[in-house]
């Protein structure tokens, strides 16, 4: 087969479309240290905080931060399937959501590390929600793409990594930890990179709504059918997820409250959905020329 | 054959949650009347908004009948949606808590955070409605013939 380069061609590179806006601001918001974090003041909080007010951030860190490991271990066949259907802009964007993910995981391990010093086993923290969707639905969804690179896989795929894991839990996630912090003027170096993780996050959101969308628009109803399946499928051990770090515990320090994260994530979560399934009859041009929606706003 | 939303099949849809082991576990401390409410739509033969009360306590219901003015005002969760919604619900073609969450359902009354805990309660709820055998109004679009 010829390898025909879309770069030295007339068609070049889109820079209009939807992924290559994302990918011209992760290059220049995208582009934080997590080495350049300083912790100093967190240590020092963390030292100060009782045994109960460390369990819940030490619970909500081994979330985090094995999630993000997970994210990041499991976006190779997507990208794969996005580089062998030729869509060069979309891979490009991938690679800055891929290294992003990896400097999550950094950033997890170093508060681990140097906040926390905390060598033991956080798995203990992961409940029976948690597993089934970082253990088991997470890989198997994406691991899928490598045998079955079908639309309705990709749909699958993408409802999975991020609408369940980054929309519902991730987003959330961080959206009520900055909450936490900030409420409680509590470690300022974990406050700074919780920004950044949210800037990142609301990039990776933008595409994973741009990529849905291009999958209705462009192949209709199946994919609409196999999106709203897994959303069925998913919501309620992600919703599960959420309320097992409530279970853990009698009375939650920090005036941490189930609102903090249910009523946010109600909010995207539904402006979102109604964002994919408007897709629904639209046209491919109107998918790339949509105007910024409020991910990519945030971003 | 009851007809859907109407005090027959409010009382089986209740029999049906009575006898659910399933639902018995995961309801376990759910404490909350829940009413249903089905907008109107002449187009699927609902000329009227038609609403059912659930009396849901720990696990069990008490009872179940048409909601007026007074079991709406007592219930603790309200879920509303148009004929074609529940049609899709019944038909099993939408999960409720994709339904809830994607605002197909309404949550009229009452905090999606205080639902959370029983979403497995809610979705053995729906899943005893939709094994009941019912009648729908005349003029329910078929299969085939949904708009």
């Amino acid at each position: 087969m010829t390898r025909i380069f879309q770069v030295t061609g007339p068609r070049g590179l889109d820079h209009d479309s939807p992924p290559m806006r994302l990918w011209h601001k992760a290059k220049q918001r995208g582009v934080w240290d997590p080495r350049s974090i300083d912790f100093s003041r967190d240590r020092e909080d963390w030292l100060r905080l009782s045994d109960l007010e460390r369990d819940v951030l030490l619970r909500l860190t081994s979330l985090f931060a094995a999630g993000e490991e997970s994210v990041a271990l499991d976006l190779l066949p997507l990208i794969q399937t996005i580089a062998a259907e030729g869509r060069l802009e979309e891979e490009m964007y991938l690679a800055a959501f891929l290294w992003e993910e990896a400097k999550h995981v950094e950033l997890f391990r170093r508060f681990v590390d140097e906040v926390a010093e905390e060598a033991s086993d956080l798995s203990r923290y992961h409940t029976p929600s948690y597993r089934r969707v970082f253990y088991e639905e997470l890989p198997t969804a994406l691991g899928r793409l490598r045998d079955d690179p079908s639309p309705e896989a990709q749909a699958a795929a993408s409802v999975t990594y991020n609408m369940i894991v980054e929309g519902v839990l991730a987003e959330t996630g961080y959206h009520g930890y900055h909450q936490i912090l900030v409420r409680n003027e509590l470690m300022p170096g974990m406050q700074q990179a919780v920004a950044y993780l949210k800037a990142d996050e609301a990039r990776h959101m933008a595409y994973g709504v741009f990529l849905l969308s291009r999958l209705v628009a462009e192949h209709g109803e199946p994919v609409w059918a196999a999106i709203e399946a897994r959303m069925g499928e998913l919501l309620a051990p992600a919703l599960g997820v959420i309320e097992e770090v409530f279970e853990a515990y009698d009375e939650m320090p920090f005036g941490l409250t189930r609102e903090d994260f249910s009523g946010f994530a109600l909010t995207q979560f539904q402006r979102r959905s109604r964002r994919i399934e408007l897709a629904r009859g639209k046209s491919l041009e109107e998918i790339a020329g949509a105007p910024l929606d409020d991910d990519e706003a945030a971003a | 054959m009851a007809e859907i939303f109407t005090d027959e099949w409010a009382g089986a849809w209740c029999r049906a949650i009575q006898a659910s082991d399933a639902y018995k576990s995961a309801a376990a401390g759910w404490d909350g009347a829940v009413a249903v409410v089905m907008s109107a739509d002449p187009e699927y033969g609902v000329r009227e908004e038609r609403a059912v009360f659930l009396d849901l306590a720990d696990g069990d219901c008490r009872g179940g009948r048409t909601a007026g003015t007074e079991e709406l005002a007592a219930a603790v969760f309200v879920l509303q949606a148009p004929p074609a919604v529940w049609k899709r619900v019944l038909g099993r073609e939408i999960e409720p808590i994709w339904g809830l969450m994607s605002g197909k359902i309404a949550l009229a009354k009452g905090s999606i955070s205080k639902l959370i805990p029983y979403t497995r309660a809610a979705k053995e709820m729906v899943e005893q409605a939709v094994g009941l055998e019912a009648d729908f109004p005349p003029g329910w679009p078929r299969e085939d013939d949904t708009p």
